[in-house]
């Protein structure tokens, strides 16, 4: 698959996913942004591009992605009685998998992950998995040039996070 | 090729690499690199190679037709929920509804209202009164009105006088005043 078919089925299904997950959360009085559930889609969405073409309509493919994200999103939270505040935004998986963090190194960055906010957590998730800035812009809804300034700004504050942890070892 | 050995060269990456001026494949060229050579990294190149290796935190479920249908479950679930709570509110309108129509008060018609109160003996005991009072000539018409009648006297030598004949607030007496 092409990455400007990526770019077209990401903008095309983003609609519909949003009106999915936005409904899904108000049921369960969720308070979840629908808008992170929407990027975590699309981010699967795009690691199975590959597998995308075995799909007559990958926005059957997409819909079925993004009730999983719900499901996964709603299983995390069961355990969380807190409402969920900007620090301990983590993005699921990687708090879901916490338990099998033992490398201190990996606990650290995923501490500073966690100080981010959660758009420019999924956009260096994104990034990291092989994304292009055009596909990250179009899974986010954002314009490349803000896309690209997000980032940029990400890795900044990932440094600085990561320089204070380092001193403070 | 870039040769990533020059620490000039590395370290422009790395500058490029932050500003996200880098393309994928360079980022990929850059953490090989720095994961894989036995060079001493600096404090900066150890932090940039963390965020290279991000993606290694990521542990993703499985995609499966199960979740999609507890998904799909919970979604009728929560629309039963929605229709149950709904449903006392409905009941309640219903009943209150049923209350106002059952209790409102019975207003008379607007045939009742057009009857005069006054009853044609106490209309007859009125002019006989008047004629009484009254010279040989005088001539008395009535006619009906909202609050009872209109009572008229006319003679040759006195200009005509008009009475008002009506029913008094306690529902029982009548009243005869000049007008």
């Amino acid at each position: 698959m092409e990455s400007q078919d990526f770019q077209y089925i990401a903008t095309s299904v983003r609609p519909k996913l949003m009106n999915l997950c936005r409904s899904f959360f108000d049921k369960q009085e969720l308070a979840y942004d629908a808008e992170d559930a929407v990027q975590e889609t699309l981010l699967r969405l795009w690691q199975m591009r590959e597998r995308l073409n075995e799909y007559q309509k990958p926005e059957a493919l997409a819909i079925l992605i993004a009730k999983n994200v719900c499901i996964d999103i709603l299983k995390l939270n069961k355990g969380q009685h807190e409402p969920l505040d900007e620090a301990s935004n983590i993005i699921g998986n990687i708090q879901a998998d916490q338990s099998m963090i033992t490398h201190d190194t990996e606990r650290i960055i995923s501490n500073a992950l966690a100080k981010l906010p959660r758009t420019q957590q999924r956009m260096l998730m994104m990034r990291s998995e092989g994304m292009s800035m055009m596909e990250i812009a179009a899974a986010c809804n954002a314009t490349p040039t803000s896309t690209k300034t997000m980032i940029c700004a990400a890795r900044k504050k990932m440094m600085e996070l990561l320089k204070i942890g380092r001193n403070k070892k | 090729m870039i040769n990533l050995n020059d620490e000039k060269i590395r370290q422009e990456l790395v500058r490029r690499y932050l500003n996200a001026e880098t393309t994928f494949e360079e980022e990929r060229l850059l953490a090989d690199f720095l994961s894989g050579t036995g060079i001493a990294l600096s404090a900066e190149e150890e932090d940039v190679l963390l965020m290279l290796q991000t993606s290694n935190l990521i542990g993703w479920p499985e995609i499966s037709e199960e979740k999609a249908d507890e998904f799909d479950r919970l979604m009728q679930r929560g629309s039963i929920k929605r229709k149950i709570v709904a449903l006392p509110w409905i009941v309640s309108a219903a009943a209150a509804i049923i209350c106002v129509v059952l209790f409102l008060p019975v207003y008379p018609t607007d045939n009742a209202e057009k009857q005069p109160e006054i009853s044609t003996s106490e209309l007859l005991e009125a002019i006989n009164i008047l004629s009484d009072v009254g010279t040989n000539d005088m001539a008395i018409t009535a006619f009906s009105c909202n609050d009872g009648f209109i009572i008229k006297t006319t003679t040759s030598n006195e200009p005509p006088s008009s009475f008002m004949l009506k029913r008094c607030s306690d529902g029982i007496s009548i009243e005869l005043k000049s007008q």
